[in-house]
Order: structure tokens, then sequence, then C-alpha cells
């Protein structure tokens, strides 16, 4: 049981020096092509690349190699069953391991596991702290675009612009006093309102009593609606027989 | 109750057979108007008036037969309605009822031009025929309308001369009333 803590730790001892070394070129390339690793990506591969990494001839070299059986134990003791109860050297290889871990993962926080009990830490984000100086530098500079024609629709008499006033409505500094008289009327212009001849015919013969047309229109068809448009106020005949006697007897 | 004016399948146009008809079933024809006008002009103003009248008649039987025993009590606004429908019917205009004091005025607008020699005799007929009473329509034309005045045939040449002679509806019915009185 002793050589087997020891061969882990040398196993653990190597993989740290391994974390501490920079990384090959080829899996920095393939880094930047790909998605972000995220820290317990790395770790994970790096957990991966230890299992991977033909135990039978890393440890072979130091002492004697361990067989398969023992790399299952070892994933099985110290990494899959957390809760079981171990002994003190194999917690200390444990705390080893997540040293590895969080020095792999470029010391960026790793989330604990719910069955750790642990509260997630979250990281602190300055409030305006503006942008960063590696912010700053990954600043884009962009292309003009080409040259584009506008085309602006002629101002109406309903949207006053910004350089003339609004003619519906008068400008601040107007006064009533500095209005202009009004010229007088042209005569061309003035035409002859409706029924003013007959109503200075009524004057010229010096009747003071005006006669008012009371109208009735057709209705709609449809609609039981009669237009009224003005009403006689002397004589109200009830049918319209009673109106064309009382009309035949005009002479 | 008074019947209201149904212009529901007035005239049925038969094009298989070419035919159109009335919903009396009597034959129809559509005619323009200017050669109707034209046909009025040959047969000169008594050959005019009395194919007025005679249309005339034609629709104040029509109003007539529909109000019934209530066409002389019927008022102003029901006549209208019937009498100013069975003109439109015929496309001679839409017909408002229009009263002067004691006269009575009928506004006619949406005629073909030159009708107002024939709308004189259709709008007598109509009310001799309609009312059983003996009429006068004189037309003063104003506009894209005629105002037609209805008067006793006694009264009515002197308002012909004065309606000739440029006087207005306003004036001639002023002078009227100031006669009865």
């Amino acid at each position: 049981m002793s050589a087997r803590v020891a061969k882990l730790e040398a196993l653990l001892t190597r993989i740290q020096q391994r974390a501490e070394q920079p990384r090959p070129l080829a899996v920095a390339a393939a880094t930047q092509d790909e998605p972000a690793i995220s820290a317990d990506d790395t770790a994970r591969g790096e957990m991966q690349r230890a299992e991977a990494l033909s135990p039978a001839n890393e440890l072979d070299d130091i002492d004697h190699g361990p067989d398969a059986d023992d790399v299952q134990e070892i994933d099985d003791v110290e990494l899959d069953e957390p809760g079981m109860p171990i002994s003190g050297p194999v917690l200390a290889a444990e705390q080893t391991i997540d040293d590895a871990i969080f020095d792999a993962g470029d010391q960026a926080p790793v989330t604990p596991p719910p069955e750790s009990g642990e509260e997630l830490t979250r990281p602190h984000i300055p409030v305006n702290a503006g942008p960063t100086m590696e912010q700053l530098g990954q600043t884009i500079p962009l292309e003009e675009g080409g040259p584009q024609d506008f085309e602006l629709d002629e101002p109406t008499l309903d949207e006053p612009t910004l350089d003339e006033p609004s003619l519906s409505e008068p400008p601040s500094s107007y006064k009533e006093s500095e209005a202009l008289p009004s010229a007088p009327p042209s005569d061309d212009d003035l035409t002859l309102p409706e029924g003013a001849r007959e109503e200075l015919d009524r004057i010229r013969l010096g009747d003071p009593t005006p006669i008012e047309a009371r109208v009735s229109s057709r209705p709609v068809i449809s609609t039981n609606v009669v237009e009224l448009l003005t009403s006689s106020r002397e004589f109200a005949p009830k049918s319209f027989l009673e109106l064309l006697e009382a009309s035949l007897k005009l002479k | 109750m008074t019947p209201r004016f149904d212009p529901t399948r007035a005239f049925i146009y038969d094009l298989a057979r070419g035919q159109l008809r009335d919903d009396e079933g009597a034959s129809r024809l559509n005619l323009p108007a200017h050669l109707l006008l034209r046909l009025c002009e040959h047969a000169g103003p008594e050959g005019t008036s009395e194919f007025a009248q005679t249309l005339g008649a034609e629709l104040g039987r029509r109003v007539a037969d529909k109000l019934g025993s209530e066409k002389d009590a019927a008022n102003v606004e029901v006549w209208t309605e019937h009498l100013g429908g069975q003109l439109a019917l015929v496309g001679l205009g839409d017909m408002k009822v229009e009263q002067w004091g004691r006269a009575l005025v009928l506004r006619i607008s949406g005629a073909p031009d030159g009708m107002t020699k024939i709308l004189e005799g259709v709008l007598e007929g109509a009310l001799q025929r309609g009312l059983s009473r003996k009429a006068t329509a004189v037309g003063f034309e104003r506009g894209n309308e005629t105002e037609f005045l209805v008067v006793s045939d006694d009264a009515a040449p002197h308002i012909r001369s004065l309606a000739e002679g440029g006087s207005s509806l306003g004036h001639v019915v002023e002078e009227l009333h100031r006669g009865a009185a």
C-alpha cells in the first residue's frame, strides 16, 4: 500500500511539473481555432493525459509499472467516490491532485461540485469600470463605407423645418400690435352668396317678414331618415295634399 | 302603417331574351336621354307636354297605388320618398320638397340637361293622377338644379312671365304671398 502511495505521489509530482511547463505548439494552435476551453476542461484534459501516458512505460521506468487493475483502482478510490472513508496519505494525495488541477487551469475559478457543499464565489464585477486596457487594445478599425446617395422628401406645409417657422403658428416674438393691416378685399374675388338676391328683393319690397323654406329630402334607400333642413314657423301642413292645396290658392 | 318605397326588382333585365320589364311586367326601353330630347324637339311643345304628363301620370298612379287609402293623408316626407323614388327610378333626378311659406316647391337635381320642360309635365301629371289636383309646375333653373313652383293654372301664366323675365323664385313667392294676404 505504501508503495502504491509513493507511486501516486511520483505521478502527481510529474503531472504538476508538466502543468507548469509551456504547452506544445500543436496544442496551442488547436486552442486558437477551437472555442474557449474552461478550467474544468483543462483539468479534465490533464487527468486524461495522465491516464493516457501509458502508465506502463512511465511507471515501469521508476519501479515496476502498475497493471490496469491498479489504475482502475486509483480512479475508483480517489476520483469517482469521494465520499468513501480514506486514510491520511490518500487524503494528502487528493489535495495534491486538486492543487494540480487548479494550477493547470491557469488560475481560473473552478465551480465546486454541488455535493461539496461549498458556495459558488461570484466574481467581483466593478461598476462603471470602463473598458480595460486589453479591451482597448483589441479595437478593430472599421472600413469606411462607400458613398451613399440620400433622397430627402421636400418639406410640406404641415411639417415645419428647422429653418422655416411653422405657418400655422405665429413665432414666439409675434405681437398682435405689430400685425399688419389687412389689405382691402378685391372686387374680382367677390361672389354672390346663395340667397342674397332673394334677400335683396325682399328688402326692396319692404316686407319685414322673411319666408323660410322647409325642405324635405328623399331618404336614402333602406333607411328611415328624412332630412329636414329648415322649418316654417307659420304654416305647418299635416299632409302633402294640404300643402299642395295651399300652394294652389296662391295667386 | 304607411308603406315604404321599395325599388326591389323595379326593373328586370332579361338579357337572354333581350327584354327589359318592370315589376308590373310592362315592357320598358332603355334609351339615351339626348335621343328623347331630340324626339321631343320634333314633337313640339304640345306633343312634349302631352308625353311628359302621360309619363308623370304613370308615376303618380304607382305612388297612389302604393299608398292606397293613405295617399291623401300622407305627409310631406312620405310623398317625397315615393314620388322622388319613382322619378329616380326613371333617371329624372333627385327630388326634394320645399315649403316656402304656403308655396310648394319641388327642387330636382341630377336630371339630364334640357329636361326642364319635360319635368314640368311629369310633375303636373303625377300630382293630377296621384292626388286628383290640377296644378302647373313653373321651372326656375338655378345652376345644375331646377326649382318647380307648383301653382294653379290661373296663376301660372303670370308666374311664368315673371320667371322668363328673370325674377327669382324668392321674388315670385313673395309676390304670391302679398297677393294672398
